[in-house]
């Protein structure tokens, strides 16, 4: 005999060993109690689902047309809420300030004309020296 | 081309388990615990750990059952289920013990629990089965979950190779070159008995 087999041998013994006596009716009972606890604490909704599973994967190549529809459906719908919502006054910007890594702005606001209606528009003068600035 | 048909000696019993029956179900957990609890307890050399992890295996297999379309058998199929579940929790058992330095691996490799050969040993023999039973418990601890997932299967249950690799998902070769060095190895650590 090789050493290969009487390793094999060796091994092969621990096959004698089992477990106690009644150990697997108790293991039965414990399996269907377990089960039973289960069923129990498992919510409606999760029993509802599991079932529309099983329903779908048996329900043969129809389920792809069905899947389709039901995925066009729910698109259609976020779309028709997200269309639907009220759009937001945008945020004011004027306080905002750019971050340290951003830099300057290329163009910063324009100043704010004054208008003089008898004279037509004018500047103030600090603003009309900072407007020949920028066109420099 | 003609459809492979797979002589399955359970398909009745899962068909009915699948339909709802669950006497069918109870039926095939009689038959397969005691297969599936060795191929376990020789994995992990742990009773706690083998009855936790058997209980999640059926449960698991029950919630999957209808999925089951018959392309293995059903022995097969479950066999699957356990062999996965055992060597993912081998490797979470694994990180845990590298986490904690309290626990190192109490209780895993001396479980000798489940020998009943001492009921008909003398006490001299007795001392000897439990040395040896300690010794074999070390050596299968020793190996590679991969390989000790073969010498499992192969050396103790007596599965085919061609079973085997089914089960596990790998080529007979594989199969063939992991016992191989199994082998090598265990020969290592049983010097004094051979």
């Amino acid at each position: 005999m090789t050493p290969e087999e009487k390793v094999q041998k060796l091994i092969a013994l621990k096959r004698y060993e089992q477990p106690p006596e009644g150990y697997f009716d108790d293991f039965l009972s414990e399996f269907q109690q377990r089960q039973r606890e289960e069923l129990l604490q498992r919510s409606a909704i999760s029993l509802g689902w599991e079932r529309f599973l099983t329903w779908f994967s048996e329900v043969g190549w129809s389920k792809w047309i069905l899947g389709g529809g039901l995925a066009y459906a729910a698109l259609m719908l976020v779309f028709v809420i997200v269309k639907g919502k009220p759009v937001a006054p945008a945020p004011p910007e004027a306080g905002l300030q750019p971050a340290s890594y951003q830099g300057a702005p290329m163009h910063s606001a324009r100043p704010l004309r004054v208008v003089d209606f008898e004279n037509g528009t004018r500047y103030r003068k600090a603003d009309m020296r900072q407007e020949q600035r920028r066109e420099f | 081309m003609a459809k492979e048909t797979i002589n399955d000696p359970d398909l009745e019993w899962v068909q009915r388990a699948q339909e709802g029956d669950t006497r069918a179900f109870d039926e095939l957990v009689v038959k397969f615990s005691p297969r599936l609890y060795a191929m376990v307890y020789h994995m992990t050399s742990n009773r706690d750990d083998t009855h936790d992890l058997l209980q999640d295996i059926f449960a698991k297999a029950y919630r999957s059952l209808k999925r089951f379309r018959g392309k293995s058998t059903f022995y097969t199929w479950i066999y699957s289920i356990a062999t996965n579940m055992t060597l993912n929790f081998l490797k979470k058992r694994k990180r845990r013990a590298a986490q904690s330095l309290d626990d190192v691996d109490s209780g895993i490799q001396n479980d000798d629990a489940m020998v009943d050969l001492r009921h008909v040993a003398n006490p001299r023999q007795q001392s000897g089965i439990h040395e040896l039973q300690k010794k074999l418990n070390e050596t299968l601890q020793s190996l590679s979950e991969d390989h000790r997932a073969v010498v499992t299967m192969f050396d103790i249950q007596g599965l085919p190779h061609a079973q085997i690799s089914k089960i596990l998902g790998i080529s007979e070769g594989t199969v063939r070159s992991r016992l191989y060095y199994a082998h090598q190895q265990m020969q290592a650590h049983l010097t004094d008995y051979l």
